[in-house]
């Protein structure tokens, strides 16, 4: 048995020694303490989101700025909206950045840097609804974020309100159909609707609402680092970086899939008309021959890919903006546009003329004619005759204009013909192409600065093209006439329930690394578990044995009175207040080690029930063995450590184990002080993805194996001890 | 009156000793002189307080007045140090009391090491050689849950016996026993008395009492109501409840 006994204590000092340096090394602070702690609500975008495990988003970005310009080293840590103040109050942090609007009353707490965002109010509801005034709005369920300016606004609309403390919530209520709408900064609106462009929209209704300006929050007496900062910002406005940054969120349409402005190197984005068989959205994704083919290419590159809705119109001015962006679905003309550049995708066609059923146009001269802008119809036309050559920018406004019989025939590229007949069945008639097959020369415009993308591009396109992949889409997409329905080559839409699921569990742990999340957390979760569970293992057996030996000889009356207090105080309260009473109160001046911080809360927690169990062990070994063992000329202390509590702790073991993976379960709760544990790690996924069940699914899933795991080791050990000594 | 003064000859003088539970007074006033090497056999009806005679004397009870003199000390007085007085006494309980989570070794050999008495292999040697006298150096390395009743009484003497002590106290050692494993048991008490240890033996065994015993003490009312040579107190008993008692026992 003293073997086992040693085997158990062996087990218990080496994961001590794992997990107390493990501890130590989980916040980048370093030795000199000047890295600078920012809180965030990871929930917000275009100003506060991940993108994969990264920080990304306006505020995050202005700071990165800020931070090169100072040279201080900066850390972002995720932490709920309504905690950041507190947190920077009490200076468990640095600094709060998380889209705070500058109001009188905040600023009786801390101190704001000059503004950096201007934003007004809206409404965010589900598409298509008639919401034409406040009036549309007031008295219904309406969710928001606490402590928010929408919630304020909110309040005085409705007596419904639903607060919650992220923003995932509040979308999911939506989209649920729980909450009819939610009042929101507009910015972060537009990227919720970014996310759901077909089951969201913003309504702009809200005329009463007045301007409000982010800044970021410093302690008032954080001064040196709030100038520091402050001067900072305002240099960074002067110069233009800010506005840089802003314009490059606004270019994404604050989509929260834009990775941050200061890591785009990584990316490629693609600008996309969305409007023929090259760029389109098929049930809510991009697809097309353009976005399979840079797909393609952006894989073969070791690039992530971004599509960015955008007009053909607007595709120079922001390709010159900002050269890494690609223009999709071109039209290679003989006239560069001044600035730009083309790539071609080796993809050609030819030109087609399209009537109304039954009609056809042999001969243009005469004609009044139709073409699509920056097509190359417009230069074939040049010469033909044409009474009149009229430009769409939409080719669904040409084929109107064609059956209402303003216009006698478009001529267009021969898959943009075969994409209209077959989304127009039966109304519309081809002619034979009027032109050679290699006419239309396709490809993509690049900024004339961006020679070396150009290059990458191009032999990526190059390899892409050799392997037959750009067959293999070209022969997909012609398979259904390119009528626009179908999803990408890449993407099949997930039939039946378990499809679905798949393809949400891929954008839920693998595209976005949300498995990286989930496994921070559950290294958070064991970290906190076994530190808590060698602080309980000491603090309950220390506080059995003085209470056992105050019950025997009635020495330690103090310890004694100490130890139920203890018992009392932490057996009779949530585990989550005591987590927030050390958290806040006592060890307020802690630093910024949170997970300690937890794992100290959760060992005290656990250290009363521990000294119960111990009792109990203890009352449960016969009076006869403290008697032998005294008698032997041991003292009380002695007989307790070698004789009563080895024998005690061995009738223990199995409800000690039950008390690990109580504690085990606890820990859940560690969220709520910024901690990134399991139970958070399922909260972020859901913030980026809006999807609460798989998250949730499969961090019960993690827990329940964690915990069937240890069950099986007690059972194993229970089976061991019940043979005799 | 009580003796104050102390006499080198005996070993152990206890003086006016009183016990009560609560309103129970359960003993009222025992005095007793026990010399080096002597025998002391007490026997009473159930719950005249003969446990908590011999409790009393290993300081496992708080006694209510009286003093137990040991070497010239008072054992009772708060000030002296019990521990040690404890160690210098050994007890063998009815209910053998060994520690199951040890081996027999490790029972006999942890307090004189954890004491600071004796090195870990001097303690070892001991034990083997106390182990090999009573015939059980083979069980050394086993738990106690293996050994028989009567093993496990030889086991919890000779653990008692490890500390070297100059006074044995048994608690009816033998009542827990089955009948056939009673006979090992008191001859290795016996053994001890013969070998010169002074002990107070707890029996219900009269024969064995008269056998080993210098004197007999028979214990009713709170007092020690009678007290001589067993020749004389089973042969020519005086009290009236000690007729009785042996009438009923013997
Ligand atoms: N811890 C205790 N608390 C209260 N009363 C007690 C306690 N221990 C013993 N007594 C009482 O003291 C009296 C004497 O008990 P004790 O065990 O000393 O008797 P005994 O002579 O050893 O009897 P037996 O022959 O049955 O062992 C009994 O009435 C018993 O109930
Ligand atoms: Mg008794």
């Amino acid at each position: 048995m003293m073997k086992k006994t040693l085997a158990v204590f062996m087990v218990a000092v080496f994961l001590l020694t794992i997990a107390v340096p493990l501890a130590s090394n989980t916040e980048d602070t370093d030795a000199a303490g000047n890295t600078i702690i920012i809180e965030s609500s990871p929930d917000f975008a275009p100003y506060d989101y991940y993108y994969g495990t990264e920080f990304a988003g306006i505020d995050m970005d202005i700071l990165r700025a800020i931070s090169n310009d100072i040279g201080k080293k900066i850390e972002f840590r995720p932490n709920d909206f309504g905690s950041i103040l507190t947190s920077v109050t009490q200076h468990k942090c640095d600094m709060g950045a998380s889209g705070f609007t500058i109001t009188e009353e905040r600023k009786e707490s801390v101190l704001f840097t000059d503004d950096y965002a201007l934003i007004r109010q809206v409404v965010v509801a589900k598409a298509g609804l008639d919401i034409k005034t406040i009036d549309d709005i007031r008295g219904k369920t309406i969710a928001a974020q606490n402590g928010t300016s929408g919630a304020d606004y909110a309040e005085g609309v409705t007596s419904n309100l639903r607060l919650h403390s992220g923003y995932a919530q509040v979308v999911l209520d939506i989209l649920n159909g729980v909450a009819f709408c939610e009042v929101v900064d507009d910015a972060v609106g537009m990227a919720q609707v970014s996310a759901y462009p077909d089951q969201l929209a913003i309504y702009d209704v809200l005329t009463d609402a007045e301007d409000e300006h982010y800044g970021f929050i410093f302690a008032k007496d954080n001064v040196a680092l709030y100038n520091e900062f402050n001067e900072s910002l305002k240099r960074l406005k002067a110069d233009g970086t800010v506005g840089k940054i802003v314009q490059y969120y606004v270019d994404n349409n604050y989509s929260p899939n834009t990775p941050s402005y200061f890591n785009q190197v990584k990316t490629l984005f693609v600008l996309t008309p969305e409007d023929s068989p090259y760029t389109y959205k098929a049930q809510g994704r991009n697809a097309g021959i353009d976005v399979d083919i840079l797909s393609a290419v952006a894989k073969e590159m070791d690039y992530r890919i971004s599509f960015i809705p955008s007009k053909r119109v607007d595709f120079v001015d922001k390709i010159t903006f900002t050269p890494s962006y690609i223009g999709a679905d071109v039209t290679i003309s003989s006239d560069v546009p001044e600035g730009t550049m083309f790539v071609p995708s080796g993809v050609t066609d030819s030109l087609t003329v399209v009537t109304r059923s039954g009609t056809s146009v042999d001969d243009l001269a005469g004609k009044n004619v139709a073409v699509l802008s920056f097509s190359a119809a417009s230069e074939y036309m040049v010469g033909k005759g044409a009474s009149e050559v009229r430009e769409y920018v939409l080719a669904t406004d040409a084929v109107t204009d064609l059956l209402n019989e303003t216009r006698d025939c478009i001529v267009v590229d021969t898959t943009m013909a075969k994409s209209l007949s077959a989304r127009y069945p039966g109304m519309l008639s081809m002619s034979e192409p009027v032109t050679a097959d290699d006419y239309v020369k396709r490809g993509y415009m690049l900024s004339a600065d961006a020679g070396d993308l150009a290059d990458a591009v191009s032999a990526a396109l190059t390899k892409v093209k050799d392997s037959g992949e750009v067959k293999n889409i070209l022969d997909y997409y012609a398979g259904d006439s390119f009528d626009m329905t179908q999803s990408s080559y890449y993407y099949s839409e997930p039939n039946g329930f378990f499809e679905k699921l798949y393809d949400k569990f891929m954008k839920d742990f693998i595209d976005n690394d949300g498995y990286k999340h989930i496994l921070t957390g559950l290294g958070n979760t064991v970290k906190i578990t076994l530190i808590a569970l060698c602080i309980g293992t000491v603090i309950g057996i220390l506080a059995a044995a003085i209470m056992s030996i105050h019950a025997e000889t009635g020495k330690l009356l103090i310890p004694h009175m100490i130890c139920r207090f203890y018992v009392t105080i932490i057996r009779g309260t949530p585990v989550l207040v005591q987590l927030l009473i050390i958290y806040y109160v006592i060890l307020v001046d802690f630093a910024s080690n949170a997970i300690l911080i937890a794992a100290i809360a959760f060992g005290l927690n656990s250290g009363a029930y521990v000294s119960e169990i111990v009792r109990s062990g203890i009352n449960s070994v016969p009076k006869g063995q403290m008697e032998a063992a005294r008698s032997l000329g041991l003292s009380t202390r002695q007989s307790m450590t070698s004789v009563v509590i080895p024998q005690a702790i061995r009738n223990i073991l199995p409800a000690l184990g039950n008390e690990g993976i109580s504690l085990l379960k606890e820990t859940s709760v560690a969220g709520y002080i910024a901690i990134v544990d399991l139970t958070k790690a399922a909260d972020i996924i859901r913030m980026n993805t809006y999807d609460a069940l798989l998250p949730l699914l499969v961090i019960a899933v993690i827990y329940l194996a964690m915990v069937l795991v240890l069950q099986f080791l007690i059972k194993k050990l229970e089976r061991r001890l019940n043979s005799a000594y | 009156m009580p003796t104050e003064t102390n006499n080198p000859e005996y070993l152990i003088e206890i003086k006016n000793l009183k016990k009560s539970f609560g309103d129970n007074e359960v003993l009222k006033d025992i005095n007793l002189n026990v010399r080096k090497g002597e025998v002391i056999s007490v026997i009473g009806p159930s719950g005249c307080g003969k446990s908590t005679f011999i409790r009393l004397i290993m300081m496992l009870e708080k006694a209510t007045g009286g003093a137990i003199v040991l070497d010239g000390e008072n054992i009772l007085d708060p000030k002296s140090d019990q521990n040690k007085a404890r160690a210098r006494i050994g007890m063998v309980f009815q209910s053998f009391n060994l520690f199951p989570h040890m081996t027999v070794k490790q029972n006999i050999t942890l307090a004189p090491v954890k004491l600071g008495l004796m090195s870990k292999e001097d303690a070892d040697r001991k034990a083997m050689e106390l182990l090999q006298r009573i015939g059980l150096a083979d069980k050394a390395d086993q738990h106690p849950a293996r050994l028989s009743g009567g093993q496990q009484q030889r086991v919890a003497i000779v653990r008692a016996l490890a500390m070297n002590p100059e006074i044995m106290l048994f608690d009816e050692p033998t009542s827990a026993l089955d009948p056939e494993m009673v006979g090992e048991v008191l001859g290795l008490i016996k053994d001890l008395a013969e070998s010169g240890m002074t002990m107070i033996i707890v029996t219900h065994e009269m024969g064995f009492a008269r056998d080993v015993s210098d004197r007999v003490l028979f214990f009713n009312g709170g007092y020690i109501a009678e007290a001589n040579t067993p020749e004389e107190l089973f042969g020519n008993p005086q009290d009236a409840r000690l007729k009785e008692f042996l009438s009923k026992v013997l």
